[in-house]
C-alpha cells in the first residue's frame, strides 16, 4: 500500500509526503518542495532496491547470501555492501561489540529466518544450542578496495544498522540532487538533509512506528530535528513466540538470545541516522549502564522502561504528550 | 642376521608418531571446548532443558550458549583512531503536527 499527502502546517511552510513498503518495513520520505516529490520517491526506490539486492538475508541471490560460498576467502564486493558492512563495524567498534553484525545464525535458529510477516507469530517450541557466536572483529574489510573476508560458519545479519546507514545516504543524495530539505524514514530510523522547514521536521517518538497522523497506543513525545538522525530501536516491535517463550530481534551478543532490558524503547538524536541507531540499539543492551553511557557521550536520548516511565537526558525535551 | 631399520625410517616414524599425538590433543581439546560448551546453559523462566543443537521440538525454548563472558565494561565508545559516535543538534520540543513517526518497526 502506497499514500501520498501535502501535510498542512502553516500557511508558509507545507510538506510533501509519500509513504510505502519495502525491505520489510515501513518507508517515508517528505520533501520541502512539492514539484520533487515525485522524483525523490523514485530515488528512494531506487536506493531501496539496491540495498536490498546487496544486503538481505531473506533472498537466496541477495550478495550477502551469496557470500556464504565463499566464506573464509577474500571476495570482492559491491561497494553498497561494503557501506552497509563498514558502518555495521563501526556499531561494532564505537560500542565494543554490543551492536554486533555477526549474529546471523542466533537469530535464523531463533525463528526469524524469513521476511518478518511470514514469521509464526506462534511457533513451536525450539532446542536451541548456541555453539558459536563469531566475533565481529573476525571480518576483515578492505571497504575501500571493496574486498571482504568473513570467516566460516559467520552469518551477518545487517538489520540493526543497514537500514540507518541507507536512510542517511539516500537523504543526503536526494537532497543534493533535487536542492530541497528531506526527510527519509526507513522503519522509523529517521535521517534529514537539505534545509529543513521552518520550525524543524517534527517527528513523533513513540514505541512502534506508525502512521504520523494516528495516536500512540503508548507514551510518546514529539520533537523537531534540523540536521542529523534520530533513531528508535524496541523490543515491543518484531516480537515472535517459540514454546511459548516471547522473542524479538535485538539479541545480546553475549547471550545469543533476546535481550532483557530494563528498557523498552529507546530513541537517541545524533549527527547520523547511523550514529543513532548505534546508540539506542546499544542502549537496549547495556540496560542500567545506558543512560549514563549515552550522557557521557552528550547523545539527546529518549528511555522508556518496560512499565512505560519515561526518562530523557543530555538536552532530549520534555516530554510533551501528542 | 640382526637387521635394523635405516635412521631415514627412524626419523619419519618418530614424526609420523609426533603427528598423530598433536592430532590427538587438538581432537582431545576439540571435544573438551564443546562439553564446555553444552555445560553452560540458559533457561528461560517457562522452559525446559535441553541442549541438543538446531530446532527440535520441545515444551520451551531453551538456550544454550558458550560465550557468556559478563562484560560490563561500559566503555568503548571511543573508534580506533579516536572517533566516536557523533552527536548533533539537539532536539526540540515541537507543537507543530508530526510529519514522520520514530518506533521499532
Amino acid at each position: 500500500m502506497s499514500t501520498t499527502s501535502t501535510l498542512r502546517r502553516t500557511k508558509s511552510a507545507r510538506l510533501h509526503a509519500s509513504a510505502w513498503g519495502a525491505i520489510g518495513t515501513t518507508v517515508r520520505i517528505v520533501v520541502t518542495d512539492a514539484a520533487q516529490l515525485d522524483s525523490a520517491r523514485a530515488m528512494l526506490t531506487d536506493d531501496l532496491a539496491i540495498l536490498d539486492a546487496a544486503c538481505s538475508r531473506f533472498r537466496p541471490d541477495s550478495e550477502l547470501m551469496q557470500l556464504r560460498a565463499n566464506a573464509g576467502q577474500p571476495t570482492t564486493i559491491s561497494p553498497v555492501l561494503a557501506g552497509a558492512i563498514g558502518a555495521a563495524l563501526r556499531g561494532a567498534r564505537l560500542t565494543d561489540g554490543d551492536v554486533d553484525p555477526t549474529l546471523g545464525r542466533a537469530i535464523e535458529t531463533l525463528g526469524y529466518d524469513r521476511d518478518f510477516a511470514m514469521v509464526p507469530a506462534n511457533g513451536g517450541a525450539l532446542r536451541v544450542t548456541i555453539r558459536h557466536i563469531p566475533r565481529w572483529h573476525q571480518i576483515e574489510l578492505d571497504e575501500a578496495a571493496c574486498l571482504l573476508t568473513v570467516p566460516v560458519g559467520m552469518r551477518l545479519d545487517l538489520g540493526a544498522t543497514a537500514k540507518a546507514w541507507a536512510a542517511d545516504r539516500s537523504a543526503e543524495r536526494i537532497a543534493e540532487a533535487l536542492s530541497c530539505g528531506v526527510l527519509v524514514s526507513l522503519g522509523g530510523d529517521i535521517a534529514v538533509a537539505g534545509e529543513a522547514p521552518r520550525g524543524g521536521w517534527s517527528i513523533r517518538v513513540q514505541d512502534v512506528t506508525g502512521d504520523p497522523h494516528t495516536p500512540s497506543a503508548g507514551p510518546s513525545g514529539i520533537i523537531a530535528i534540523t540536521k542529523g538522525g534520530l533513531a528508535t530501536s524496541s523490543t515491543t516491535a518484531r516480537r515472535w513466540q517459540r514454546g511459548g517463550d516471547i522473542m524479538h530481534h535485538i539479541l545480546d551478543p553475549r547471550t545469543g538470545r533476546p535481550a532483557d532490558s530494563i528498557w523498552r524503547t529507546v530513541s537517541v538524536a545524533a549527527g547520523s541516522a547511523l550514529d543513532a541507531n548505534i546508540a539506542s540499539t546499544a542502549a537496549i543492551i547495556r540496560g542500567h549502564r545506558a543512560a549514563g553511557w549515552l550522557a557521557k557521550l552528550g547523545l539527546p536520548a529518549r528511555l522508556v522502561t518496560v512499565d512505560g516511565s519515561v526518562t530523557t537526558i543530555a538536552g532530549w525535551p520534555a516530554e510533551v504528550s501528542s | 642376521m640382526i637387521t635394523s631399520p635405516t635412521p631415514g625410517s627412524d626419523r619419519q616414524g618418530a614424526r609420523n608418531k609426533g603427528l598423530a599425538r598433536i592430532s590427538a590433543l587438538t581432537l582431545g581439546a576439540g571435544a573438551a571446548g564443546l562439553v564446555g560448551a553444552a555445560a553452560i546453559a540458559l533457561t528461560l523462566p517457562s522452559s525446559t532443558t535441553a541442549t541438543n543443537a538446531s530446532t527440535a521440538a520441545t515444551t520451551g525454548t531453551t538456550f544454550t550458549n558458550p560465550f557468556a563472558n559478563g562484560n560490563d565494561d561500559d566503555s568503548g565508545s571511543q573508534l580506533q583512531g579516536g572517533s566516536q559516535l557523533q552527536g548533533g543538534t539537539p532536539p526540540a520540543t515541537s507543537f507543530l503536527p508530526p510529519v514522520a513517526t520514530s518506533g521499532a518497526s
